[in-house]
């Protein structure tokens, strides 16, 4: 791998040079001292809910299987095995007690420790299976279920990465619940996409200032279906006094865009009861072509919310987190944020980056149940989850489209530097001291590469895992 | 034939009329999506049709997220939206050449018949070819027994690979 890139020539406050989305050499970098050597999401523990269930996926290049041990304790092992290296999993979800090498037979339990090796003699006396056992993470965190690992024992302090802000953003999506617990096991929709992975990692974060171009087709759909009188209103700049704010968050670059202020101001100026709130919070948006009622539509897709079970969940809401904070959850209706390097969270959905090759990117959309909510709420996000991110849909095909848009303009070279100043004139800090902009603004995109440099470029201090070699990552 | 004539309790030669009629319908449905007839397509369906590509064969669409799980209104929007200069992932649009095959008759309803068959999607767009392959089964009404009265009432697509990452169908399977 070169060493000679000079990163401070190609990242400053309001441009970043093409190059970081388009050289392999900055890619196998990014897998080295980003998502080898950093903080990465793995997955949600509901999705592993009984012992012995697993699901296998990366940690920045390297597999990875989340196992639910015998003892009931979620670990994040390499799918390697000891001996000669194939994978020792080969499903992406399942439940095993063990893990076989097809190789040669070594067998592993779900935890990780070697018990099975054929003909051991072959080995001497001395040799001892304890220390062959499946590799770990070197770290993992959770909070709320998600779960989170580092391949360095260097990684900053799980408190460090995941602050305080963060995760008063998270509770917002998980206390839609009242019983404050998401099913993440209801299904992935993954698509692969011909980008860079960052592409992603900007347009998630908090790029309200998107939707009313790149999603004007499903925009138009929605203010149909909604009648003129409740367009949802995003056709608007977005500036400082709109009540919808992009922050920054801290830890490595997290952010949110938080609508609460506006959605609030609007509930008081329309009279907006709870119920009318819910179909743009924890029903996301995405009503059915037929809410006007001449009962043409089917049931079996889009189930009837009966009042009274609008009313029960309200009730439940409630009782569960008081009516103050149960109103506020309601119109704030989840949270939409960014983790770096590699989740995302939207009011619908939980989206995860995977990153394949500098052009190439698995992006992975799942629809959480909220526990303890009516199944057919639940139904109506899962449908709308589809309407929005699902095949021949709209939304996410519509980012995708411009992702790989991104990729192949990125090539056109005699000016390569993106513009990244909107809303540098009109930045600050709000009441909780986080520094903050209009949703339509680029904050958290300047954020974002603002860390991405000083990990980079070795400001700021990161260890060698000590596993593997920027060489051998680039080969595999 | 005969064996699944049996099964269903219809003599040989009306199973082959079926069949000929169901191939004939699939056909039919190929040309006008390769033809981008989508408002002649959207005609093919029954009032309560149900368009469904599951993630997961086995999957409840009740209970697990689908790719695509419609009834006759989304399929419409979708068909509107799809034609509109702003539907990007569509811009340009794709061209399909589609093979259907293997048709066979799985199962006889009062008014319907449920098709199986396997199908192979070639896409062209951007300098890319892409190819799309699996199974469709499609409920089909037999109407007055007349072929141009058939529509869907639903229509499954088991796509191969559909749990793992797919690529831009920004098109009708």
């Amino acid at each position: 791998m070169s060493q000679s890139i000079d990163y401070n020539t190609l990242v400053y406050e309001e441009r970043v040079h093409s190059r970081c989305y388009i050289d392999p050499d900055i890619f196998n970098e990014e897998m080295e001292k980003i998502f080898h050597q950093g903080w990465v999401y793995v997955g949600h523990a509901s999705e592993v809910p009984e012992n012995g269930d697993y699901k296998t996926t990366t940690i920045g290049l390297q597999p990875v299987i989340m196992s639910r041990g015998q003892d009931g304790k979620i670990r994040v092992l390499m799918n390697r095995c000891k001996h000669r290296g194939p994978t020792v999993c080969q499903f992406q979800k399942g439940n095993a007690k063990f893990f076989r090498c097809a190789y040669h037979g070594w067998t592993y339990k779900n935890s990780g420790e070697l018990i099975g090796v054929p003909f051991p003699k072959g080995y001497g006396d001395d040799f001892n299976k304890v220390e062959y056992g499946l590799d770990e993470a070197a770290v993992t965190g959770e909070y709320r279920g998600l779960i989170f690992a580092s391949l360095s024992e260097n990684a900053m302090p799980f408190e460090e990465y995941l602050p305080e802000p963060v995760r008063k953003y998270i509770d917002n999506f998980f206390n839609l619940s009242p019983l404050g617990e998401i099913d993440v096991r209801r299904g992935v929709l993954k698509t692969d996409v011909n980008a860079n992975w960052k592409h992603q990692l900007e347009n998630g974060s908090a790029d309200g200032y998107h939707p009313h171009f790149t999603h004007e087709n499903w925009m138009n759909l929605i203010a149909e279906r909604l009648g003129s009188a409740r367009k949802m209103g995003v056709w608007e700049d977005g500036g400082p006094d709109s009540g919808e704010r992009q922050r920054y968050l801290g830890g490595p670059a997290h952010c949110t865009i938080d609508y609460l202020e506006k959605r609030k101001r609007r509930a008081e100026r329309e009279g907006l009861k709870i119920p009318t709130q819910l179909e743009q919070s924890i029903l996301a948006v995405m009503p059915h072509p037929d809410t006007k009622g001449d009962g043409s539509k089917a049931w079996e897709v889009y189930p009837e919310m009966s009042d009274e079970a609008i009313e029960r969940y309200i009730a439940d809401m409630v009782q569960a987190h008081g009516e103050e904070r149960a109103k506020e959850l309601l119109a704030s209706g989840g949270s939409h944020m960014s983790i770096f390097p590699n989740l995302q969270i939207t009011p619908l959905s939980i989206r995860v980056l995977r990153p394949v090759a500098v052009n190439k990117t698995d992006v992975e959309v799942y629809i959480p149940w909220f526990k303890g909510v009516p199944d057919e709420f639940n139904i109506h996000r899962m449908r709308g989850g589809e309407g929005f991110f699902g095949l021949s849909a709209w939304g996410g095909q519509e980012d995708y489209e411009m992702f790989e848009r991104i990729q192949e303009g990125m090539e056109a070279q005699k000016n390569p530097w993106t513009l990244l100043t909107r809303g540098m004139n009109r930045q600050g800090i709000d009441s909780d001291g986080l520094m903050e902009a209009g949703i339509t603004d680029e904050l958290c995109i300047r954020k974002i590469w603002e860390y991405w440099l000083k990990v980079m470029s070795g400001e700021k201090e990161v260890q060698d895992c000590g596993k593997i070699s920027s060489e051998e990552v680039a080969r595999s | 034939m005969t064996i699944v004539s049996r099964l269903l309790n219809v003599g040989d030669e009306e199973m082959i009329a079926l069949q000929a009629k169901a191939t004939a319908f699939l056909a039919k449905e190929n040309q006008l999506l390769d033809a981008f007839r989508y408002d002649d397509w959207v005609n093919l369906w029954a009032m309560d049709g149900i368009y469904w590509l599951p993630v997961e064969r086995g999957d409840d669409p009740r209970e697990m997220l689908s790719h695509i799980y419609e009834d006759i209104h989304r399929i419409k929007d979708r068909v509107k939206t799809s034609q509109k200069e702003i539907a990007y992932p569509q811009e340009p649009r794709s061209e399909t050449s589609r093979h259907t095959s293997n048709i066979i008759i799985t199962d006889l309803g009062e008014d319907s018949v449920t098709v199986y068959s396997s199908f192979c999607v070639v896409e062209y767009r951007k300098r890319k070819q892409s190819i799309y392959a699996g199974h469709f089964e499609h409920v089909l009404t037999t109407g007055d027994g007349r072929l141009e009265e058939m529509r869907i009432r639903k229509k499954t697509v088991y796509l191969m690979g559909s749990n793992y990452p797919v690529g831009n169908i920004s098109f009708i399977l």
